[in-house]
């Protein structure tokens, strides 16, 4: 299985909201779609899924062009939905018939992800206590916003997808939800399923995802391994805590401080040898360095970089 | 996986029914529409029993007198109902002045006069019948009981004067019977034809009857249509439903759904109102027969002339198509709106094309009635689809409409229904994503043709 995106364009008018955006996933994994509001990748993500028409490209799955109605794929929109005045129960069983799911089936993955998202207690009515009306099942508008989303992701699950679109995953949980996603996509993943996601939060791109793009005003500003990428960019960021004060130091070397913090100084260099050349200066000066790392830049770090050069 | 472009309606229209069906608000709705068809009758028969009991004559004789030679005679005779056992007997001056005389001071007394006269000068105020009843104000009779005789003479004078003449009751009751009349003309080659007249009245209420109920059948469904699609869209659903099913489908399950939904609700009426005549039936212990006097009267008098198998079924397809074609256009009306609190907003363009079939027929009923045939407003009435789901199929039962004219109406309906779906299918996608105010119809004709330019709608991707 492979997945492609060749030359995708979608305009509104005089404006390209899409721009030639190409990029391909050869084996399973996660692949993350990266960008700042408006720079295109729910448009992408919605047009992947065939819910957008496109001016031109293609959008390939196994070489053939995508026909969602006949891949196996599961979404969680970035705008989450349900039907507010329906029971829980009867809307997933709905979603998992529209995915082909047959009922018995479906009942046992309800069952099943019920339990591992923690939210059994809302799609099954209780059982009845002494004296008390019975309970009923309980409807979405009934439901935390958390709780609604986990309710999504178990419909995006429903059919055992071969393809997974997570718009947004984790926006809007609670660090303990958050946890429970983050969870689930790592055992998605070990399942060979294609993953695609998009997402504001780095630290979690960085976490699951070894392919991005990086988006802005629909244009393709970065892509590629992330591990390659940070190599290509060097070891460049030095952190620096010491006993004593270093500004004398740090003015000799003509650095430049990105930031302070009580964690020490956040400094760029230029490579791996003038920090060595710096650490090796401090030492013989006899000044008691606490903290040094010198790693490459985070992902955080790039993406503000290149959406900045690009919005510059 | 491999779905076709109708892949899931049935889900979908399942899913609308039960859910719709399930919801309070349909529950009591139609627990309370059922129970007013259950028992409207039956609650009806009761009370008008017991008023007829309260109100059963005290009159016991009735003397008749007018000085127009013969007159009082007429009226002599056929008398029914309550005032069957009511003894009637023609009087000459004198003895109307007696009884007159007695009225005053009776209280025995337990009979009304009649006096009867009949002004024949047209140019004359009293021109006409006049009827005086007058009951002694001490006596056993009533001013109600009173009242109601002069009301029953007045209404079923016909009546009485045909009872007057020598002829069997068969040969009565045939002449009284309402029926319509035909007209043809003879051209100069001595060709007969039937020539189009107005609607006669039970044709013109049963007409106007299928037109509000098919007519608010299609709003309440429309409506529903719409309702359903916004709800969807407003609460974000929609966008996982299009990962496993066409919008078409999408659509095509809720117009079926609702379809079935109304079907329902007329289904429960229709065993309500059953359910109302067997407890009519057995309260009024089979007295009237087992039918209301309406719809006997309605099938007596041949009004349903065209009911034939062929009209019959044209008859059904029009109204499942009527339903199927509007309910394309709410739907997309729906889809234009992006909030639930314009749905109203959103719904002007289909509620305007409702309207203006039904003015319409209307306009049709009435100027036929005026002028008869009415010629291309009449062809246009009858194949326009906006307003030939609302006459045609009534139409046809009554005989005012050929098959061959019906025929041509209905494929006039399936190639619109098919034109509007085209029209749908190509934005309806698009339009769904629409977010703002509401749509208007130049808007939506944009989306389609950049639609129809771009030649690609969503779905399967590739060249």
């Amino acid at each position: 299985m492979s997945l492609e995106v060749r030359n995708l364009v979608k305009k509104y008018g005089d404006k390209t909201v899409v721009n030639n955006l190409s990029f391909h996933m050869e084996t399973p994994g996660v692949y993350a779609l990266l960008g700042t509001n408006g720079a295109g990748k729910t448009t992408t993500l919605r047009i992947m899924l065939g819910m957008l028409a496109f001016d031109s490209g293609e959008v390939l799955w196994n070489k053939k062009p995508l026909d969602p109605m006949k891949v196996n794929l599961g979404y969680l929109a970035e705008e989450r939905g349900l039907y507010p005045k329906y029971t829980l129960i009867d809307q997933l069983l709905y979603f998992a018939k529209l995915k082909n799911v047959p009922r018995d089936e479906a009942k046992k993955r309800i069952r099943y992800w019920a339990q591992r998202l923690e939210v059994e207690e809302y799609i099954y009515a209780q059982p009845q206590a002494k004296g008390k009306k019975k309970p009923k099942e309980k409807t979405a508008d009934q439901l935390s916003k958390g709780n609604q989303q986990k309710i999504q992701l178990m419909a995006a699950l429903l059919s055992e997808p071969e393809l997974i679109v997570l718009d947004e995953p984790l926006s809007g949980l609670d660090p303990v939800n958050s946890d429970l996603f983050k969870s689930i996509i790592k055992e998605l993943m070990e399942k060979d399923i294609y993953l695609i996601m998009s997402s504001h939060q780095m630290e979690t791109i960085e976490e699951f995802s070894s392919n991005i793009t990086i988006l802005n005003r629909g244009n393709a500003v970065l892509q590629g391994d992330l591990n390659e990428i940070k190599k290509s960019y060097g070891r460049v960021n030095m952190i620096v805590k010491c006993d004593d004060d270093i500004e004398e130091y740090i003015k000799l070397f003509q650095l430049n401080v990105m930031k302070r913090t009580p964690d020490g100084y956040h400094i760029k260099v230029t490579g791996e040898q003038q920090a060595m050349q710096f650490l090796a200066k401090l030492t013989e000066q006899k000044v008691s360095v606490v903290r040094f790392e010198l790693r490459e830049p985070s992902l955080h770090e790039i993406f503000v970089e290149k959406v900045g050069t690009a919005n510059e | 996986m491999n779905k076709n472009m109708f892949f899931g309606w049935r889900e979908v229209c399942s899913f609308a029914y039960i859910q719709t069906l399930k919801s309070k608000a349909m529950k009591i709705t139609l627990v309370i529409l059922c129970a007013l068809a259950l028992f409207a009758l039956p609650v009806i028969t009761m009370i008008g029993s017991a008023t007829d009991k309260d109100e059963e004559t005290n009159i016991r004789q009735a003397y008749i007198y007018s000085n127009e030679s013969g007159l009082a005679e007429k009226f002599s005779s056929g008398f029914d109902g309550k005032y069957e056992k009511v003894a009637v007997q023609v009087i000459d001056e004198k003895t109307k002045d007696e009884k007159m005389e007695e009225l005053k001071n009776g209280k025995d007394i337990d009979y009304i006069v009649f006096l009867l006269t009949c002004d024949k000068n047209q140019e004359s105020m009293d021109y006409g019948l006049e009827i005086r009843a007058v009951y002694g104000e001490e006596s056993k009779i009533t001013s109600k009981d009173a009242d109601a005789f002069a009301e029953y003479v007045l209404e079923n004078k016909e009546k009485l004067i045909l009872g007057s003449i020598d002829i069997d009751a068969e040969e009565k009751e045939s002449l009284l019977k309402e029926r319509n009349y035909e007209l043809f003309s003879v051209d100069t080659n001595g060709n007969v034809k039937n020539v189009e007249e107005g609607l006669a009245g039970a044709e013109y209420w049963l007409t106007y009857i299928y037109l509000m109920i098919v007519m608010f059948a299609v709003i309440i469904a429309g409506s529903k249509v719409a309702e359903l699609v916004v709800t969807e869209k407003t609460s974000k659903v929609m966008e996982y439903l299009l990962t496993s099913i066409k919008p078409l489908a999408l659509l095509l399950g809720k117009v079926v759904g609702t379809l079935l939904i109304v079907f329902t609700i007329l289904l429960a009426l229709l065993a309500s109102f059953i359910g109302s005549l067997v407890i009519n039936y057995s309260l009024s212990g089979g007295e009237g027969g087992f039918w209301p006097k309406i719809l006997t009267d309605i099938w007596d008098s041949g009004v349903l002339r065209g009911v034939t198998i062929a009209n019959i079924l044209i008859s059904i397809v029009m109204v499942l198509l009527g339903f199927i074609f509007y309910g394309f256009i709410a739907g997309l009306a729906g889809a234009t709106v992006s909030k639930i609190e314009e749905l109203a907003e959103g719904l002007k363009l289909f509620t305007f094309t409702v309207i203006i079939g039904m003015y319409l027929v209307i306009a049709l009923m009435s100027f036929s009635n005026v002028s008869g045939g009415m010629g291309t407003f009449e062809y246009v009435v009858y194949y326009l689809p906006f307003s030939s789901v609302f006459v045609v199929p009534i139409y046809l039962l009554i005989g005012k409409l050929s098959f061959e004219m019906g025929l041509i109406s209905m494929l006039i309906l399936v190639v619109s229904t098919v034109v509007v779906w085209l029209f749908v299918t190509k934005v309806f996608a698009s339009v769904l994503y629409h977010n703002g105010s509401v749509m208007k119809f130049k808007e939506i004709v944009d989306v389609y043709k950049a639609n129809a330019k771009s030649g690609k709608s969503g779905g399967k991707h590739g060249k």
